[in-house]
């Protein structure tokens, strides 16, 4: 249980780890946008090409990027299959009864089946190079302005930090009442489903009960260190846009552009 | 000597689930100076109201009757708590619940940043707190990876970033192995003695309250006996009056004097006792 570690953050100190992560943030966000712009295989091509070179430039481990994807796996296939099923046009390569699989279904399931891994690669990256707290930091910073419309974003922001704390305490805590109630002589793991559910029920309430007694403990122990919320804080990790910060971004403004470029001059080869 | 906390005939009840259900009285008349710079620990049976006195300190309670002074500004008044909770910095029993970020250094940072101070400082404030609880090489791991004692160690770092001229630490070590037991204790010494900061430590571990300059016995929300360990752990009957036991190396002398042998006992810690053995024994 001591090993958990929350999110998936692989430890490092390349170039992507000590990015500012609002603009990992940002840029992340930007990336998912221009692989959706992507219209033919090589502005496809381009964005797989800009992901390898982030892989490699975040020095985390190919296999690390591959387990990220094995849960999607049967996601990928299904929406291929359907893909190759289900397109029209084209010249037909195998007819079968009702099925007939044509050229442009089989472009398409492959570029649609790129484009996703595409994605999960791209958001993956973020979460490998960022630790949790600095997400929740800088999610903190970037909706600042929301301050405006009176959200109240320094108590989300210290609620996800808390919660993400707490996550490894309270497993710990599960483990330790489920050992209690069964050396009490309960049993959690036979019987069907409605039998299960309420076996979880004394497990359950001592956890709900411990809680609120953290919750409170935690509070008093908030106040003996003066916080009285968002106003007057300060912060010792303060984020400023570095050298660094900037290339990325400029690079990704001319990934937009190349795949713009590449969308128009290869129109002819366009998929979907 | 200068008075850094001052209770004044203070007394303090716990609210009733009802209006009709009135609790008694937990602490019932305590007058008592803290001097600065003293490292006094309080001892007291479950409900003398021992941790009851550490919680007035700084305003997390409020005396019903009487005064407590910090400084000379009463807890009682509004205005004083956030001065006050700048000078009195509070330590929990379970490590768990006190700290707030997944990052030791962020939890260290957390005081300071509530207080407003430039980040350029904070971060001097945050190595040097780390460093003097000897937790600096565990800046960046997480709290929950560590153990009891490590966790309880980053929590004092996290008052000493704040520059509290007290720390109060309620049964610090209660739900720590002797091992995490005697790396806290060893850290509240040395900022005691190194640094000047004045320590009140609640505990119920005889062994460590010998270590302190001052022992506070207190029963039935009363002081009971006040003076050096030596004084206090000698006077064997009033503690055994009051629930508690002697250290065991004076249980051990006493006994071994009560048998007939010619043997010191006011000794408190195990090295006296060892000592005052080998002279009983005739060898030096």
């Amino acid at each position: 249980m001591r090993d958990l570690t929350i999110g998936q953050y692989y430890p490092g100190q390349s170039l992507l780890h000590k990015t500012d992560p609002r603009v990992k943030i940002i840029l992340t966000l930007v990336f998912i946008f221009i692989i959706f712009f992507c219209k033919n295989f090589f502005s496809l091509g381009l964005m797989v090409a800009a992901l390898l070179a982030g892989v490699l430039l975040s020095r985390v481990p190919l296999k690390m990027m591959l387990k990220s994807m094995r849960a999607i796996t049967f996601i990928i296939i299904i929406t291929a299959l359907l893909n190759l099923f289900y397109s029209t046009g084209g010249k037909v390569l195998v007819s079968f009864k009702f099925f007939k699989i044509t050229d442009t279904g089989v472009y398409t399931a492959i570029f649609v089946a790129v484009r996703i891994m595409a994605l999960i690669v791209g958001s993956t990256l973020l979460t490998y190079t960022t630790t949790p707290t600095m997400l929740t930091d800088a999610i903190e910073r970037l909706l600042k302005p929301l301050k405006l419309f009176h959200v109240p974003v320094h108590t989300l922001a210290m609620m996800m930090t808390l919660a993400l704390r707490f996550i490894p305490t309270l497993m710990e805590e599960i483990d330790k009442i489920m050992n209690a109630q069964k050396a009490r002589g309960a049993d959690l793991e036979s019987g069907g489903l409605m039998q299960r559910a309420k076996a979880l029920v004394p497990i359950l309430i001592p956890l709900f009960v411990s809680s609120f007694r953290r919750a409170y403990e935690l509070a008093f122990a908030m106040e003996c260190r003066c916080y009285t919320g968002g106003e007057g804080r300060t912060r010792m990790k303060q984020m400023k846009l570095k050298g660094l910060d900037s290339v990325l971004i400029v690079g990704c403004a001319v990934l937009l552009g190349g795949v713009i470029a590449l969308n128009i001059f290869f129109k002819a080869f366009n998929v979907g | 000597m200068e008075r850094i906390i001052e209770y004044q005939d203070v007394t303090f009840r716990y609210e009733g689930d009802d209006e009709n259900h009135v609790l008694p009285l937990t602490i019932n008349g305590i007058t008592l100076n803290i001097e600065k710079g003293s490292f006094a620990a309080v001892l007291g049976r479950n409900g003398s109201g021992k941790s009851t006195l550490a919680k007035l300190t700084n305003a997390i309670h409020l005396p019903e009757d009487g005064r407590v002074l910090v400084e000379g500004l009463d807890t009682s008044e509004e205005k004083n708590v956030e001065l006050i909770r700048r000078k009195v910095g509070m330590v929990f029993q379970n490590p768990d619940n006190q700290i707030v970020a997944t990052i030791v250094e962020d939890d260290v940072a957390f005081g300071p940043e509530n207080l407003g101070i430039e980040p350029d400082e904070i971060r001097r404030r945050v190595d040097d707190a780390l460093k003097a609880v000897g937790m600096y090489e565990f800046r960046l791991a997480e709290p929950h990876k560590l153990s009891g004692g490590q966790k309880q160690r980053v929590a004092i770092a996290g008052i000493l970033a704040m520059q509290t001229d007290c720390i109060v630490l309620d049964e610090p070590t209660a739900m720590l192995d002797p091992i995490g037991r005697r790396e806290v204790l060893a850290t509240v010494q040395r900022l005691n003695r190194e640094r000047g900061i004045t320590v009140l430590m609640i505990t119920h571990f005889m062994e460590e309250a010998v270590q302190a300059d001052r022992v506070i016995v207190l029963d039935h929300g009363k002081v009971f006996l006040d003076g050096c360990p030596r004084d206090v752990f000698t006077n064997t009957q009033a503690i055994e009056r009051c629930g508690l036991t002697v250290p065991q190396a004076t249980a051990l002398t006493r006994a071994l004097a009560d048998s007939g042998i010619s043997i010191r006992t006011d000794v408190l810690t195990e090295e006296e006792c060892v000592e005052a053995v080998l002279k009983a024994c005739g060898k030096e």
